[in-house]
């Protein structure tokens, strides 16, 4: 089956979907979080307890189905088993709610926010860090957790959640903060761990619970002071509900990058409001579960034609998890259906032309898959020499003037802007290496501060840098005029080589200036460099 | 438009806007200018008829229903403390044996059915969540129950409720003990209710009086 399908990768064709570019194939995602224990034969309560036993089912869903979202467990009623509620393991099903902690308004005062890394939740970070472990940059990792809003119903059950949300707006404010801080905290532990988004299903914000006056008084102020604080992107998933008639209030919220859309609904309306985010969906589960391989395949083609033309489209099943009792071969239909229905592709022949300040970077996403052409490096000393690297970087272009050129550099020469005029010629967008890496709102961060940001190249070779070029003989000279500029210097750790602190000790005291670590990833860079890819082979 | 339409209307109003003390309201102060009975049939019946056409045509959220339970639970009470309605209580229309099926703990719709039940006049046992198949019928033939409500959210329990069609039919109480089945999963999988031997489902709480009367109905067939 992985050979049927196209050259990017999982992850590579989501950011694509993200980005609205184009891919070979739809983007597939199947909400496969269950049918891993199914798979590899592993009782539930096995299954959500273990975290090496969730990953082993997750592997079997990659080796069979190999869909390009991968998921951690998607068991809502462990939001409430965090906050005290007993759930029952069932087999061949999610853990179920047996019991929630609360069930009035009045015991909400002694509801005690709990810990984000505890009970189940430990269970499902520790999935998240294995599968990023083994699936980064290959699949698209995603991450389920309640809202703050939905959570409470597996805090007080539906009744004592409804009860309170319509007649006890105090209590249920104080509700709201306890919940916030927990959806809060786990959402920015997923991120830390490295999952690329978070999926938040979201029934109670819909008009299949709600209505349109609830979540303007009482629902939208909540969901989204929260979303504000969450490190990363969400989908708002619907929860098996439909959704469509409340679009319009989520399209605009604080990181929220896309939705899940559900059967029942129709996904030219959606596109019309949610503009250019991402849609996911929507297929329906029942069908996948209870009709033949056929009736399977004509639904997804069916799916796929209405959306053949929508590049901020991902194929999956609206709803849950898909159940236990789902044949394989309609799963397989999906894949095989979704996979052998090709987009117009052209190839090109493709280089990358980059700094050699990116080459631990580049190399490293090049071993990780997640650049799959052809590297030639300038030396990062040329930044010091405007004319030379303007003059070298337009000889290999010459050269590779049937080649389709990405440049992974940053305003380096005055003829920057010339050369990557050239119809041949995109460029990662920033206005220097750090502005690549970090992304600009990081990047000005920095700068305001006034930091002086150094890669572990120039560290090592800062004698050839401020001796040679600054010209800085003395360390007086280098004080005065560093210090003059900057107030510390920030040392970028990628986590591609041992930090050098003798070095940096030796080129702080040249300089007078205090110096700092920061950690960061090369994901911008990975992300810019793919984007500029699929440009040349699918156009704007 | 006579006066009773304009309070059906204003109830309904009130309902959909979740102004519970207003709806209650209107009620009670029908109550009083006519009876209990009479605020039950004319006035709060016609407009949860359409209220339940409204949920089933999604255009009412659970919010709304719930509100109207709510409702429903509080006349209920008040009208069962009553000299009027006391003998009623006394004599229901019928028994019904209601409950969450094995491993099932989605108990939101069923405490919804329960209400409208009992406002209907059925004697209501709610055996709960987490409910076996045996239990359901010892229930119903220790209270002379007709009706058996088994309610189940997703597919794996619900699928259980086989369990209480093969109790029902191995004591020989096929037909005269009806089983109506509920929830989520019955409304997105329609040929659940057959699968699991059912004889009927409601389209949500609302409707479930109607559906319980009538299988009532035939249950008595069978005698």
């Amino acid at each position: 089956m992985n050979n049927a399908r196209a050259q990017l990768n999982g992850y590579q064709k989501i950011l694509n979907a993200i980005n609205g570019t184009p891919t070979e194939t739809t983007p597939l995602a199947l909400v496969l979080s269950l049918y891993g224990s199914k798979l590899t034969s592993s009782p539930p309560k096995e299954y959500y307890s273990n975290p090496e036993a969730y990953v082993k089912g997750q592997e079997a869903i990659v080796d069979l189905y190999n869909p390009d979202i991968i998921t951690t467990p998607f068991v809502l009623p462990f939001e409430g088993e965090a906050f005290g509620s007993e759930i029952k393991y069932v087999a061949k099903m999610t853990p179920q709610l047996k019991r929630p902690v609360i069930s009035s308004y009045d015991e909400i005062k002694n509801l005690k926010t709990p810990a984000y890394n505890e009970g189940a939740k430990a269970y499902c970070l520790e999935c998240a860090k294995m599968l990023v472990s083994r699936y980064k940059y290959k699949n698209f990792i995603l991450g389920f957790t309640l809202s703050c809003i939905d959570s409470c119903a597996m805090i007080m059950g539906v009744e004592g959640f409804m009860d309170t949300l319509l007649f006890h707006p105090k209590e249920l404010q104080l509700l709201f903060e306890k919940t916030s801080r927990h959806f809060i905290e786990y959402s920015n532990a997923l991120f830390d761990i490295g999952v690329d988004a978070i999926a938040i299903p979201s029934a109670f914000c819909s008009p299949t619970m709600v209505t349109s006056k609830i979540i303007e008084e009482v629902i939208l102020d909540p969901l989204t002071n929260a979303l504000q604080k969450i490190k990363g992107s969400v989908i708002i998933h619907n929860g098996s509900a439909t959704n469509l008639k409340f679009l319009h209030y989520y399209v605009n919220l604080p990181n929220v990058a896309g939705f899940v859309i559900d059967n029942r609904e129709n996904m030219d309306e959606a596109r019309q409001i949610v503009g250019n985010k991402l849609l996911l969906g929507n297929m329906n589960i029942a069908t996948i579960a209870e009709k033949t391989p056929e009736v399977v395949q004509r639904a997804t083609s069916r799916i796929l034609n209405r959306r053949k033309s929508d590049n901020h489209f991902v194929f999956c099943n609206a709803g849950p998890d898909v159940t236990y009792e789902t044949p394989h071969e309609n799963i397989i239909a999906i894949c095989n259906t979704v996979n052998n229905f090709k987009k117009k592709h052209v190839k090109h022949k493709k280089i990358c032309i980059a700094c050699s300040i990116f080459k631990k970077e580049l190399e490293a996403l090049k071993k990780e898959g997640a650049i799959n052409i052809p590297i030639i490096y300038l030396d990062s000393m040329l930044h010091m020499k405007p004319d030379k690297l303007n003059a070298l970087l337009s000889a290999e272009i010459e050269k590779y003037n049937d080649y389709e050129i990405i440049l992974a550099f940053g305003d380096c020469s005055t003829g920057m802007f010339d050369i990557e005029n050239k119809h041949n010629v995109k460029r990662t967008k920033g206005l220097n290496c750090t502005n690549i890496l970090l992304g600009t709102s990081e990047y000005r961060k920095l700068r305001k501060e006034g930091a002086f940001i150094l890669f572990n190249e120039w560290v090592h070779r800062w004698k050839e840098v401020f001796i040679d070029e600054f010209g800085f003989k003395k360390s007086e000279s280098a004080t005065l005029f560093m210090n003059e500029m900057h107030t510390k210097f920030v040392y970028l750790d990628l986590g591609d080589a041992e930090i050098p602190h003798d070095t940096l000790k030796e080129l702080s005291d040249f300089c007078g200036l205090p110096y700092e670590i920061k950690s960061s990833t090369s994901e911008f860079l990975a992300k810019s460099i793919f984007s500029l890819n699929q440009l040349f082979d699918y156009g704007r | 438009m006579g006066e009773l339409e304009k309070e059906q209307e204003y109830l309904l109003e009130t309902i959909i806007n979740a102004e519970k003390k207003n709806a209650t309201d209107t009620i009670l102060n029908w109550a009083e200018k006519t009876s209990f009975k009479n605020a039950f049939s004319e006035l709060l019946e016609p407009v949860l008829s359409k209220l339940g056409d409204l949920w089933f045509r999604n255009e009412l959220s659970l919010a709304q229903a719930f509100l109207a339970g709510k409702v429903a639970e509080d006349i209920f009470n008040i009208a069962s403390k009553s000299d009027e309605l006391s003998l009623d209580l006394a004599n229901p229309k019928g028994t019904a044996v209601i409950g969450n099926i094995e491993d099932d703990f989605h108990s939101f719709g069923r405490k919804l059915v329960v209400i409208f039940l009992r406002l209907d006049g059925w004697k209501v046992y709610d055996l709960g969540n987490d409910v076996l198949p045996k239990e359901f019928v010892d229930k119903a033939v220790q209270t002379n129950a007709r009706v058996i409500g088994v309610s189940a959210m997703i597919y794996n329990t619900a699928i259980s409720i086989i369990g209480v069609r093969k109790e029902i039919d191995k004591r020989n109480l096929t037909g005269k003990i009806q089983l109506c089945v509920g929830g989520a999963v019955f409304n997105v999988r329609t040929n659940l209710v057959q699968e699991v031997g059912a004889d009927g489902t409601a389209d949500n709480a609302i409707k479930t009086p109607e559906l319980f009367n009538k299988l009532q109905q035939k249950s008595f067939k069978y005698e």
